[in-house]
């Protein structure tokens, strides 16, 4: 964390749901919003070490099983009686060129980057709205909302997809004092795969972003600095999007 | 009218028997195209083509396999216009899970497993082509009460795209139209209660609905040679509305 947020107060007294966060991006902005002095519940499908010293509750769940929604939910407010905030981060993606980008791999894509975030949003806005609370929710999105990568349709069309519900969220539930926000990440250091200099000669900023850069993005819309916000997207990308 | 522009091209149009769909594929005829139109509603692709006997229509759902088929038995086709698409309009609170599904397979996944098809075929063959997807405004904003709509309409913006992207090396084009408030039976039921319908189209810079003939003129120019460099465009149609 950077040293704005090292007082660790921009989101005291909150709790937040991040999924996916075994590793990588998750896994960082679980650490992120504990650091800014939140509860976190931290769901993920596999094992999750996290930081003893953070207040991170480890969750393990599926996203896409029917009962996802209610599980999750009824976790956070059993480890800390209130949910303030969700940060929909599980993704995945599967390399194919259209040709041969199979049905299963859409369907696959499509319910754990869509349709996850989709029922998980919308219990936790059912319950915000049952008890006139207000809340925020940060999408992970993609520079690929906007521009396109090789060899990978469905994971494009999942991203651009998780945009459009993050406007429509947005609008309709403004009212209600709900934000809803995306954060678009560059090409990101996740460790899994060594930078090669190709991979950073596009980038304007010479190099990868790091899980931690995001974390910090996903910090600040949740936090009251970006309270006039919603139904936009915060791209992280050393600037990408401008070449 | 660009007469004869599409003269020995085959063009395959989905949802033909409503709306913009029905413009463009009569639109296709009346160029010289040999249309394949796919839809649900028999008796309205028997009213779309009506005036073109030359045209051949299947009457199944785009979701399925049978449309998969339909395409394969139509054989080589140059344009593929992926135009079905429904609308369910719900607050996001209520949102049902089927109606969220229902759209995003007929809105998004058919487009793919068609395109996906098309592109097969084309590469195989090492022939080019083009694909016009039907997007729409709400592919850069949201609409009220439109959850599912407004997330297949922005998922197809990117499929546009990255199709667009990935298949430009096989000479495969895709492109997109993004309408705004067309005067289709997806909307009828808001534009008979004229209060309503004036307070839509004040919305408007052109201060009118637009017509299905006005996107198939937009849609027809993509799939033509005219638009021989353009790929990954999408073309908003909306009578200025964005500048709103």
């Amino acid at each position: 964390m950077t040293d704005a947020f090292s007082a660790g107060t921009l989101l005291a007294g909150r709790t937040a749901i991040v999924t996916g966060t075994s590793r990588g991006i998750g896994r960082a902005v679980a650490s992120g919003i504990a650091a800014a002095g939140a509860n976190v519940l931290a769901v993920s499908r596999g094992e999750a070490a996290h930081d003893p010293r953070d207040a991170i509750r480890p969750f393990r769940c599926d996203v896409r099983v029917p009962e996802a929604p209610e599980m999750i939910l009824d976790a956070a407010l059993s480890a800390f009686g209130r949910v303030d905030a969700l940060v929909n981060n599980a993704g995945i993606i599967r390399f194919a060129t259209p040709m041969e980008q199979t049905d299963e791999e859409w369907d696959e894509i499509m319910a754990t980057n869509l349709t996850a975030p989709f029922r998980l949003s919308q219990r936790l806005a059912n319950h915000w709205a049952s008890h006139e609370q207000p809340g925020v929710i940060v999408n992970l999105c993609s520079v690929e909302s906007e521009v396109a990568f090789h060899d990978q349709p469905a994971y494009a069309a999942s991203k651009g997809g998780l945009l459009g519900l993050t406007r429509a969220m947005a609008r309709e539930l403004a009212p209600l004092r709900i934000r809803v926000l995306a954060i678009g990440p560059g090409v990101i250091d996740t460790g899994m795969t060594p930078a090669r200099p190709e991979d950073t000669e596009r980038i304007p900023m010479h190099r990868l972003g790091t899980p931690e850069e995001v974390a910090d993005g996903v910090v600040l819309l949740l936090s009251d600095l970006a309270r006039y916000a919603t139904g936009s997207i915060f791209y992280v990308d050393g600037g990408y999007l401008t070449q | 009218m660009t007469a004869g522009r599409f003269l020995g091209r085959r063009v395959v149009v989905t949802g033909a028997g409503s709306g913009i769909a029905r413009a463009t594929a009569r639109r296709f005829c009346a160029e010289g195209a040999t249309v394949l139109g796919i839809d649900r509603d028999r008796s309205g692709l028997q009213e779309t083509f009506a005036a073109y006997p030359g045209a051949s229509f299947t009457d199944v759902d785009v979701r399925s396999d049978d449309a998969l088929a339909a395409l394969d038995r139509f054989g080589p086709a140059d344009v593929l216009v992926n135009a079905a698409g429904i609308l369910r309009r719900t607050g996001i609170l209520e949102h049902s899970l089927t109606d969220w599904q229902d759209t995003l397979d007929v809105n998004l996944k058919a487009p793919f497993r068609l395109s996906r098809q098309f592109a097969r075929d084309h590469v195989a063959r090492q022939v080019g082509g083009a694909i016009v997807n039907v997007c729409s405004i709400e592919s850069f904003n949201a609409g009220y009460g439109h959850a599912a709509y407004t997330v297949s309409k922005t998922a197809i913006l990117m499929l546009t795209r990255a199709l667009a992207y990935d298949l430009a090396p096989h000479a495969i084009r895709v492109t997109g139209v993004a309408p705004g408030m067309t005067e289709t039976a997806m909307n009828a039921d808001i534009r008979a209660d004229p209060s309503n319908a004036k307070r839509l189209t004040k919305l408007v810079p052109l201060k009118r609905f637009g017509k299905p003939e006005e996107i198939a003129a937009g849609i027809c120019f993509l799939a033509s040679d005219d638009a021989a460099y353009a790929t990954g465009t999408v073309i908003l149609i909306d009578g200025g509305w964005h500048l709103d």
